[in-house]
Formats: structure tokens, C-alpha cells, sequence
């Protein structure tokens, strides 16, 4: 089974990698929730039973970890400001060069809650609303109620900016 | 700015992080088996401790007995010798049986939950033991190993009803006390030793409860 399981992590483990990156702001962080993830999913696996697809059950146990380690890691980094933690993303973040736009959408995503900053990933992914709720465990007109007001609150925190650099 | 017109900038980008960050199966094989055995290992250090400071006191008191038995052969001697003895096998037996059982990591049979479930509930049975022995030996050996001492040193007590009652009495109450202070230092030193361990797999078990029915 621990073949089999490590053979399906690695071929999927662009989910966990997506994850990681959207949770977390600097290296040592990243690999520490990689494990993480990577050991409460094979704590998971023998009880999945397939009633979902694979990379749905990935993502869920995923995000799950991500948002209980994040919980934790926030309590434990305590006073330190969200402008102190999103000034840490270009500098430590993987070495290839990020462009404008994309550094802008992770600072405005930075700026959502957990949960939201979970959809935004999903929905900038493509998944379609029922996935979303798979995922999420939540129903499909609530991930579109949810989808509307981050967009719009992405919108209001994304706009200024660009305004100000045109 | 809409955030549709960014999402294919964020797959790029999300394709380009996926590439220089992806890990070999050897790489996700040694990061799984770091932290399962990472899990244990404090708990296998706890058994190793507990086995070695168990032998130290234990192979001190044989060899005190030994040196007892050579110098005075007498009924208090030889029950001393026996008990220590029995003691030093009871330890050589129990604390592997329970080191195995406990540890044994069930790798593809049960579940997780199930995994942790069994060895939370095999560590509490273990230190549910180990008070429980120190009750019912200490109120055992200690009464016999106090009656020994008189029988071989002062055996004339005993034949005077008021004194041998007085004497008996004696041996009751010290038993009870000396087994409530052995079985608190015991108490404290099974806290010390697997307390942390106990709290760590049962945060670990209802992390597992709450990963199950974690509601958004």
C-alpha cells in the first residue's frame, strides 16, 4: 500500500505543492507543511475509499492540514503584522522572477481569510462549483455566494493598485 | 482588474512553482518515514529511560541482597533475595512485551485513527499496570519483608500477644505509607516519562477527529 500511496502522492503532488505555496512564506515553512500534508495523507489513505476522485480527496486533506498548521503557525508568530508577512513573499518565494500582476494577486490573496484565500486557489484553478463544494464541504450555491464576494473584494484591494500604477 | 483575467497568469505561474518545487518518490518516501518515525521516537527514548533507571535500582538492590545473604543467611535475607530477583525477571519480561506492543506500527492492516486509537489505549493500560503493581505488591511484599525482619531479628515479640499486635499493626501502617509514597513517585515519574507523549498522540487522534469533520 505504501508504494501504491507514495506513487499517487508523487504524481499528484502538484496539489500539495499549490497548497503549500498559498499557506505558507518561506522555505523551511514550506517543507515542514509539505510533511505535514504528505503524513496526514497517508494517515487518511487507507480510509478513503474512492467514493470521490482521488485529487479531490488530496485536496481536501490538504487544505484541512494547511488551515490547522496555518491556525497554529499564526498563534505562534503572534504579533508579527500581515504587512511584515506579505513584505516576506517576494523575496523568499521560489527564484523565478514574478511579474507584476502576479505578485499583485498573491499580496490581495494574502489579504483574504483562510478559507477564502482556499476558494480563490480552486476557482483560479478552474475546478467547477461542484468540486469547489466537494472539496470544501460546502454546498454548491454557497461556493457561488462565497465566489462572489471574494471576487469582489479582491476587486476592491486590486484595483487601487493597478490605478496607481497606471 | 478581474480575477478571471488573472487566472491564467496564475496557472502559469502555479505550473512553474509546481516544476521547480515537485519531489522524486525516494525524496516523498524518506520525508513519510522522517515523520512517522519522528511520532515514536520520543515515546521509544521514554521506554529506553524508564528501562534503564528500572535496571540501575534493580541491579543495585541484587547486589545489596547478595552481600545481605552472605553476611546473614536468615528467612529476611533469602525473602529479600527472592523478591529482588523476581522483581529484576518481571522487568526483563514486561518491559519488552509492553515496548513491542506499544510501538508495534501496524503499517497497512488498520487504520490511522484506529492505529492510535490502540496505542494510546496500550500505553494507558501499561501505566494503569505499573500503579496498579506497586498497590498490590507494595501491600504484599512490604508487610511480609517488615514480619522477615522481626521474625529473624526479634522473634520473642511474638510471644506477647500485646506486643505482636502493637508489632503487626506497625507493619500494616508503614506498608500502606511506604506503598502511597512509592506509588506518588511513581505516579510522577510516569507523568514525566509519557505524559507529553500521551497529550501528543491524543492531540494527533483528535486532529484526526477533527480532519474528519472539519466544517467550513
Amino acid at each position: 500500500m505504501e508504494k501504491e500511496f507514495i506513487k499517487l502522492i508523487t504524481t499528484n503532488q502538484g496539489i500539495i505543492i499549490k497548497v503549500v505555496n498559498l499557506y505558507t512564506d518561506t522555505s523551511s515553512d514550506r517543507d515542514d507543511l509539505f510533511q505535514e500534508i504528505v503524513f496526514q495523507l497517508w494517515k487518511s489513505y487507507p480510509r478513503f475509499k474512492g467514493q470521490s476522485k482521488f485529487t479531490t480527496w488530496m485536496y481536501r486533506v490538504a487544505l484541512n492540514t494547511a488551515l490547522t498548521t496555518h491556525k497554529k503557525n499564526q498563534k505562534q508568530k503572534g504579533n508579527r503584522s500581515l504587512d511584515e508577512q506579505i513584505a516576506q513573499i517576494p523575496d523568499e518565494f521560489p527564484n523565478h522572477a514574478l511579474d507584476e500582476d502576479i505578485k499583485m494577486l498573491y499580496q490581495a490573496i494574502q489579504k483574504l481569510n483562510d478559507i477564502e484565500r482556499a476558494l480563490t486557489m480552486l476557482y483560479l484553478e478552474e475546478h467547477s462549483y461542484q468540486e469547489i463544494a466537494q472539496i470544501l464541504g460546502i454546498s454548491e450555491s454557497n461556493v457561488g455566494v462565497k465566489l462572489n464576494r471574494i471576487k469582489k473584494k479582491l476587486k476592491t484591494i486590486l484595483e487601487p493598485v493597478y490605478n496607481g500604477i497606471g | 482588474m478581474e480575477l478571471d483575467n488573472l487566472k491564467t497568469i496564475w496557472q502559469k505561474h502555479q505550473a512553474q512553482a509546481v516544476i521547480e518545487q515537485e519531489k522524486g518518490e525516494e525524496e516523498i518516501r524518506l520525508l513519510l518515514q522522517e515523520k512517522t518515525k519522528g511520532t515514536m521516537k520520543g515515546l521509544e527514548m521514554s521506554f529506553a529511560k524508564e528501562i534503564k533507571y528500572g535496571r540501575i535500582v534493580l541491579y543495585i538492590a541484587l547486589i545489596y541482597t547478595i552481600i545481605d545473604l552472605w553476611v546473614d543467611l536468615n528467612i529476611s535475607s533469602v525473602s529479600y533475595f527472592i523478591f529482588v530477583l523476581l522483581g529484576l525477571v518481571a522487568m526483563e519480561v514486561m518491559y519488552p512485551y509492553y515496548k513491542k506492543k506499544i510501538l508495534k506500527i501496524k503499517k497497512n492492516d488498520d487504520s490511522l485513527k484506529q492505529y492510535l486509537q490502540d496505542i494510546i489505549s496500550n500505553l494507558n493500560n501499561y501505566i494503569r499496570l505499573g500503579k496498579r503493581l506497586v498497590i498490590y505488591l507494595g501491600l504484599t511484599t512490604y508487610p511480609y519483608l517488615f514480619l522477615t525482619i522481626i521474625i529473624s531479628d526479634k522473634p520473642e515479640i511474638f510471644q506477647d500477644f500485646k506486643k505482636a499486635i502493637i508489632a503487626i499493626t506497625t507493619i500494616i501502617v508503614v506498608a500502606i505509607l511506604l506503598t502511597g509514597l512509592v506509588w506518588i513517585i511513581t505516579k510522577y515519574l510516569y507523568k514525566k516519562f509519557y505524559q507529553n507523549h500521551l497529550n501528543n498522540l491524543n492531540s494527533y487522534l483528535k486532529q484526526l477527529e477533527e480532519l474528519e469533520s472539519e466544517q467550513y
